[in-house]
């Protein structure tokens, strides 16, 4: 324990006992912390008031320690217990008076096991009780920069002293704090009967302030204090930055793997319209990944008819997948079908003359597809050819040209999940952020603003 | 770099790297499994950042 080295000491004026006088010459009481005895330190200590059965609150630091914070050499000259009672709630806190030769007074408050250094502050703001019950927003103060923002306001009465104090406190005494707050401070507006002190309050590292102390069990500080600064060179940080960099990575990837759509497998199979119905073998390799069948109907056929309609002839031939040996596949789809025509001359393919089967890599293997013609238009063009009823040979149809391609592509790649993953990775950015908010929802938690309609 | 940091960065490569296999193999809901899959459109119809593929 560091104790302070130079100390003078005088006898209590009511029990006798040895004080030690650890304060300097702005002390104005002694409490004697033996028989409760408040003594006039600016007059021979005459006793002025007394506070008997008083119980001492437990406390890791005793009047007599010394210790540095911030640099400063201090001593603990007295301690205050207050307590506040609000809404059936009890509230207790222990302040203990500091004297530093070069420094003057300061007080040091456990609070949640966060220690709390407190020094005058002497600039002229002031924020009253009825200022803020008048207000309609948190009243805010900015001073040299720094912004402090309503956070609450308390009433603490005296429930035990002892030891120097500067001013003359009694047990029972009620001081009223008006309390704003910053990101790492705050400025307390407290008021005790007609007296008007600002302070200014700052959080300091527990364990080595307790152990510049000598203090043996130092506190253990619980929980978030709302002075506690954001330390935004934290885990958050890094996992926003790095969720960010996978979000962007795995786009970049998606989009890579969504262009790969494979390599052409062996010739494409082309398909005169006079030949459908058709059967047609096809081999689906036995590969990594996917194997992808294409079709591909001829976009513009020339009519045969002799009164053509002025839109394009088309037919549908439906596209069905059966077993080698004639067995339908129960896994293909039912309604493929691929057009043939239905474009103006010169004009591009359109989306239905094209259709993918797209086999997953369990389904390698022989098989064979049965192409029918299904139906054929406009239906201007069927009424002009007289044409009802089910096409069963090419020689039906409004055009004599015109095939369908089979192509087969393996190789294929698909950035379907790596997209998923991004939202993973967007999700965890988001988490990261809401850190800081999380953070400081925790500060703000315990302020008593309620905002009215 | 703290265990936290250590454990968020191998799960993200890891992840990219396992997600980019997948993506190489060409899995997607209608590439796995037993079932083959009809596509109808062509390239020009196809959504560039829609999840998945549209052909």
């Amino acid at each position: 324990m560091s104790l302070a080295a130079a100390t003078t000491s005088v006898n209590c004026t009511s029990c006798g006992a040895g004080l030690d006088v650890l304060g300097g010459g702005r002390v104005m009481v002694h409490i004697c912390p033996y028989c409760g005895a408040e003594l006039d330190a600016q007059d021979n200590y005459a006793v002025i008031a007394k506070f008997d059965g008083l119980q001492r609150p437990d406390s890791p630091f005793r009047i007599g320690m010394s210790g540095k914070i911030r640099g400063a050499d201090y001593t603990v000259i007295g301690m205050l217990e207050f307590r506040e009672r609000y809404r059936g709630q009890t509230w207790t806190w222990i302040d203990h008076q500091l004297y530093s030769p070069t420094h003057g007074y300061a007080w040091l408050t456990i609070e949640d096991g966060h220690l709390v250094f407190t020094r005058r502050y002497r600039r002229p703001v002031w924020l009253s009780e009825g200022q803020v019950e008048r207000a309609n927003h948190p009243p805010t103060i900015t001073i040299d920069g720094e912004r402090f923002r309503y956070y609450e306001t308390s009433t603490g009465e005296i429930t035990f002293a002892e030891g120097e104090f500067t001013w003359a406190p009694k047990i029972g005494d009620k001081t009223t704090t008006v309390t704003v707050l910053s990101d790492e401070a705050m400025l307390g507006f407290s008021q005790t009967n007609n007296e008007r002190e600002v302070y200014r309050s700052e959080l300091v590292d527990s364990a080595e302030v307790s152990a510049s102390f000598g203090v043996s069990n130092p506190p253990v500080p619980q929980g978030v204090h709302p002075m506690t600064p954001y330390q935004s060179g934290g885990n958050d940080r890094f996992m926003l930055i790095t969720s960010l960099i996978a979000l962007v990575a795995c786009i970049v990837l998606a989009i890579f793997f969504d262009t790969r759509n494979g390599t052409l497998v062996g010739d494409p199979i082309v398909l005169e319209t006079r030949q459908i119905p058709a059967a047609v073998p096809i081999t689906i390799p036995n590969v990594t990944g996917p194997v992808r069948l294409t079709f591909d109907g001829t976009p513009y056929v020339a009519p045969t008819l002799a009164n053509p309609p002025s839109l394009p002839v088309y037919a549908r031939a439906s596209i069905d997948l059966a077993h080698p040996d004639g067995r339908s596949v129960p896994e293909a789809p039912r309604r493929a079908v691929v057009t043939v025509g239905g474009q103006r001359q010169g004009a591009a393919a359109g989306s239905r003359n094209h259709t993918e089967l797209v086999f997953p890599s369990a389904m390698a293997g022989d098989y064979q597809l049965n192409l029918r013609w299904s139906g054929q238009g406009p239906t201007s063009a069927n009424t002009r050819a007289g044409f009802e009823g089910e096409i069963t040979s090419a020689s039906q149809l409004h055009f004599s040209e015109g095939n369908v391609t089979i192509r087969t592509y393996a190789g294929i790649s698909s950035g379907y999940w790596l997209y998923r993953l991004a939202v993973v990775f967007l999700i965890l950015a988001i988490v990261a952020l809401l850190g800081k908010w999380n953070f400081n929802r925790k500060r703000w938690s315990g302020s008593d603003w309620t905002s009215e309609d | 770099m703290n265990l936290f940091r250590t454990i968020f960065l191998a799960f993200t490569i890891v992840a990219v790297l396992g997600v980019s296999y997948v993506a190489y193999r060409g899995a997607a809901p209608d590439t796995s499994g037993r079932q083959v899959s009809l596509r109808t459109g062509s390239g020009g119809n196809s959504s560039f950042f829609a999840f998945g593929r549209v052909k």
